[in-house]
């Protein structure tokens, strides 16, 4: 009787451990799952944005602090905030509340837009976090993708933001990346949690 | 001593007192690893990882060794759980490769239940947790799986999995070793309190006889002063009849002198009688005979000297006799006559 109970706990209780990796690591290994109303947007395609943004090229760092894949790449997205003075990083929450917590986890030399109806992502095509869409100076977008193939942004190889910018800076046409660049992962942003669709 | 064999009960209490110590120095290491979770925490907010599998890590291992108190489950749970919280350092420090280091730490741990098994669990997790991103990794899958290095080739997993592999198994010798010992020890130890058990009966044993023979060493030693007291009172004897003795002697002497003085009186009385007597005797035969052969006699004159004739031979054969016996110093010869 105790030898089954001890199984039942014990087996209840590794689930519960598998689910809570699952839970904070394991959903971000596969591609976020693609929005049925999602439209995309392809590099070159205008984005009309509204004053807040300069006019100067921009890559906007949409940002959640909740979500562990933002956490995740954090100190690369500071290197690169670091390497390019000029590019004007915005980091882009969706709430006041992820503002202040994004500011203190960025630092104040990174200005947060708070992006509520999530109209800025939808511009760029993006429905999830961590994602970067770089916009030239005439306000086209140059590239919209991930950071990294690895959650820890640690293959130097796939610094697909960083190669992006490079060419950004040198005046050169955005590289052309596979799938792994433009594929959606980490965590769905709020408004399209209910939307999912074939990814 | 190598054939002397534990019972269950035996090896329960061998090990008892090592299952204390250890279950006191194991609560306090998965206090430590609880709260170095918690402590990671900080670095990439990682709150959730850290209490709820931290947490559900030590809820397995109380409830196992709550419900099963007398088994050794909750120590494979322990094993279990220590891979657990090593994955999770690992996720909470983004595959900081130096928490691989704690799979290394709890090895060593385990190895103080001296059960070379327990190493299985924490390998096999290890394993299946490494195999399966692996699998993931060389199968073709585009993300990454492993972390930190730029990408983790074929040989550096293979080093990776045999060091790995090594130190579980050095932890699993040495668990091994430490178990004969103790169990050599206990064997050890059971032979010794078995012979302690001898002598101590032995002692009884020798102590009885010791006091049997004290008691007939007292008997002896009683006799012992009876035949003292018994030889002091015939040595007193002794020298009663040494006194009588030497007086008898004395006495005895003193009579054979008297007899010897009496007998040499005796003597010369007899010589005298012998010789004195002879002469008279000699000149009455020679008249005798004198007397027959000159006078012719007749009647009863003759049959007077016969008479005179054959009493006076008849003493002189007496003295003759009483002559000889002088001569040959017969002494009986005179008592007898």
């Amino acid at each position: 009787m105790r030898k089954a109970a001890v199984a039942i706990s014990l087996t209840a209780i590794f689930l519960a451990i598998g689910l809570l990796f699952w839970y904070q690591e394991g959903q971000y290994l596969l591609p976020t799952p693609i929005p049925t109303d999602y439209a995309a947007v392809l590099p070159g395609e205008a984005i009309s944005l509204d004053s807040t943004i300069v006019s100067s090229p921009a890559l906007l760092h949409f940002f959640n602090p909740d979500c562990p894949c933002s956490r995740f790449n954090l100190k690369h997205f500071q290197a690169l905030t670091e390497k390019y003075q000029s590019i004007t990083f915005y980091a882009v929450v969706t709430d006041e509340e992820k503002a202040s917590t994004a500011r203190g986890m960025l630092g104040s030399g990174i200005m947060v837009i708070v992006d509520s109806d999530e109209k800025l992502a939808k511009k760029c095509g993006v429905y999830s976090t961590p994602q970067a869409a770089i916009l030239t100076k005439d306000q086209t977008l140059f590239f919209r993708g991930n950071y990294n193939r690895a959650r820890y942004c640690t293959d130097k190889t796939s610094n697909f933001v960083q190669m992006a910018l490079d060419s950004l800076v040198a005046n050169s046409a955005p590289p052309v990346f596979n799938p792994l660049a433009t594929n959606s992962y980490g965590c769905t942003l709020p408004g399209n949690e209910k939307l999912y669709g074939t990814p | 001593m190598s054939n002397v064999v534990l019972n269950t009960e035996e090896l329960r209490s061998v090990y008892r007192d090592i299952y204390v110590k250890a279950d006191k120095i194991v609560s306090l290491v998965l206090f430590v690893m609880f709260f170095f979770g918690i402590l990671l925490a900080f670095f990439y907010d990682t709150w959730l990882v850290a209490v709820g599998v931290g947490g559900l890590c030590l809820l397995a291992y109380i409830i196992t060794r709550k419900l099963l108190p007398r088994d050794d489950t909750y120590q494979y749970v322990l094993s279990a759980i220590s891979a657990i919280f090593a994955a999770q350092y690992i996720y909470q420090m983004h595959g900081m490769a130096e928490m691989h280091f704690w799979v290394f730490i709890s090895s060593t741990i385990l190895i103080i239940y001296q059960n070379w098994k327990l190493q299985i669990p924490l390998i096999l997790i290890v394993c299946v947790h490494h195999a399966t991103f692996a699998y993931l990794q060389y199968s073709g899958y585009k993300e990454i799986y492993f972390t930190q290095m730029e990408y983790m080739d074929l040989t550096t997993f293979i080093f990776h999995a045999i060091l790995a592999a090594t130190v579980t198994l050095v932890s699993g010798f040495w668990s091994y070793n430490l178990r004969n010992r103790t169990l050599q020890d206990a064997r050890n130890y059971k032979v010794l309190a078995k012979m302690q058990e001898e002598l101590h009966q032995n002692a009884a044993k020798l102590d009885e006889l010791n006091k049997h023979l004290l008691t007939i060493n007292k008997e002896v030693q009683e006799k012992n002063d009876d035949l003292q007291a018994y030889g002091e009172e015939l040595l007193a004897s002794e020298e009663e009849l040494k006194q009588i003795n030497e007086n008898l002697n004395a006495l005895v002497e003193n009579r054979t002198q008297a007899l010897i003085k009496q007998n040499e009186m005796l003597v010369r009385h007899a010589f005298i009688n012998a010789h004195k007597v002879r002469s008279p005797l000699a000149r009455i035969l020679g008249l005798v005979n004198l007397i027959k052969h000159e006078i012719n006699l007749k009647g009863r004159d003759k049959e007077l000297i016969d008479r005179l004739h054959f009493s006076s031979h008849e003493l002189n054969d007496v003295l003759k006799e009483v002559r000889v016996n002088l001569e040959s110093d017969q002494q009986p010869a005179y008592r007898n006559s």
